[in-house]
């Protein structure tokens, strides 16, 4: 079986019909990533075809020694932000980055998975997005920190730190969603 | 090694980016500093609580919607690319006439015959593609497993790691994907090895047979570490079957004393 490498090689050079097999590969991960980060279904899959779309107009730029991944969710980061961009036309992505989003009226994405599930998932929302999508990167794409450190431009002890951050930032709101009852 | 190294180094240990010499020296270090156990114990609950988080899968309008765009895009790039020889050959050629204007009629009956032609062909491959890309996403996925199941065989504890940490992209794994987690968990050489065989079999608690068989190997492992880690994951899992094996390791006095106190209050929590 051909490595994602190798595919979208071959995507650049012309077999865009290959991009199947990218597509059939990343994209529950990829519409995972941007549901977590929205918590928005619809705008998640809107995303998520936008996404391979770009792949397929800015396959010429794909340099075929890096890794597909990385290059992959540097486009769906950007993704994001130009979505942001156009939904908060007056703010700073920065401020969009690190400000705590709005409260929730009610849990906004209900998982199948029962309660613990849909506490922890309302925890993260409770996180600023620069903490979300570091632990989503790390925990859920299997990204290494020094993949993530590349795309979010900052050393790798940075994204480590960030980890550690986000993961204290969590299980505080994990808790108090609980009731403090551990 | 000292708290502040320490403690920078555990998302690395979350992450399995230590090597194994590291990752033991971390886990010595921990093991004789209440205050950085207690820190690891605190992310590594919530690292292995976000497993519990399932992919949720998007609808089929998404794949729709994908494939008619790649397949417009095909066309768009074929037409460019006969538009871009039909330049250059009239650059040659300037005088030849590639096209003439169809008549009315047989423009309209063109159309309409390729249209059905369209239909029955995209119908046809949806139907093939949709049975296919199931049974490759089946594929996929037992390879997942075949592949864990390998790793978990290898004499390499960094290939068993591996192993373990694949198993957590997996959906159902099979019964015999199971029982080598659990056989990792109880008999692994490693103590490394056999702490993430737990923090893997953590994802599949909700089955009964995982949960008994947790309860049980804890009364035979040997490893303070490791006994600990099942400890703190059957008090998480309230599970009252493991009490026995709590009281055998309080009345065991080769059993050092901090696993004895970690004992006591685990029975008192569970019951």
């Amino acid at each position: 079986m051909p490595d994602d490498e190798q595919v979208m090689v071959q995507v650049k050079n012309g077999r865009v019909e290959m991009l199947a097999i990218l597509f059939e590969r990343h994209h529950v991960r990829i519409y995972n990533f941007f549901l977590r980060l929205t918590a928005n279904r619809p705008l998640s899959e809107d995303l998520t075809q936008e996404l391979f779309l770009r792949i397929l107009k800015y396959r010429l730029s794909y340099r075929g020694e890096s890794k597909f991944s990385t290059w992959m969710y540097q486009i769906a980061r950007n993704l994001h932000i130009d979505q942001l961009r156009s939904s908060h036309p007056d703010m700073a992505i920065d401020d969009l980055y690190e400000e705590p989003p709005c409260p929730q009226p009610g849990p906004a994405q209900k998982t199948e998975n029962g309660q613990e599930a849909d506490l922890l998932a309302r925890a993260m929302e409770r996180l600023p997005l620069r903490k979300r999508e570091v632990l989503l990167l790390s925990r859920f794409q299997n990204l290494k920190y020094g993949e993530i450190a590349g795309l979010l431009e900052c050393s790798v002890e940075n994204v480590k730190v960030q980890v550690h951050r986000s993961l204290k930032e969590l299980r505080r709101h994990y808790l108090e969603l609980q009731g403090g009852t551990r | 090694m000292n708290c502040q190294e320490s403690r920078k180094k555990i998302p690395d240990l979350l992450n399995n980016g230590l090597t194994d010499a590291e990752a033991s020296r971390l886990r010595e270090h921990m093991f004789s500093c209440p205050s950085c156990r207690e820190e690891f114990q605190e992310l590594n609950e919530t690292w292995t609580r976000l497993g519990i988080l399932k992919e949720e899968h998007p609808g089929p309008e998404l794949r729709r919607n994908f494939y008619r765009r790649l397949e417009s895009y095909q066309k768009k790039l074929a037409a460019r690319e006969r538009t871009g020889w039909r330049q250059k050959l009239t650059r040659f050629l300037p005088n030849w006439q590639f096209s003439a204007p169809l008549p009315g009629f047989t423009a309209a009956v063109l159309v309409v015959g390729l249209g059905f032609a369209a239909g029955f062909f995209i119908g046809h491959a949806g139907k093939n593609g949709t049975k296919s890309l199931t049974a490759l996403n089946r594929e996929v996925d037992s390879l997942k497993q075949q592949v864990s199941l390998s790793l978990l065989n290898q004499s390499s504890a960094s290939a068993r790691l591996q192993g373990l940490s694949m198993t957590s992209k997996l959906q159902d794994p099979d019964p015999a994907l199971i029982k080598t987690l659990l056989a990792v968990m109880d008999n692994d050489p490693s103590v490394n090895v056999r702490l993430s065989a737990i923090d893997a079999l953590y994802l599949f608690a909700d089955r009964e047979d995982v949960r008994s068989a947790m309860a049980a190997s804890l009364a035979r492992q040997t490893s303070p570490l490791v006994q600990i880690a099942l400890i703190d994951l059957m008090v998480s899992l309230r599970e009252k079957r493991a009490v026995t094996a709590l009281k055998k390791l309080l009345d065991d006095d080769q059993v050092i004393p901090e696993v004895r106190q970690r004992a006591q209050s685990g029975i008192n929590q569970v019951l």
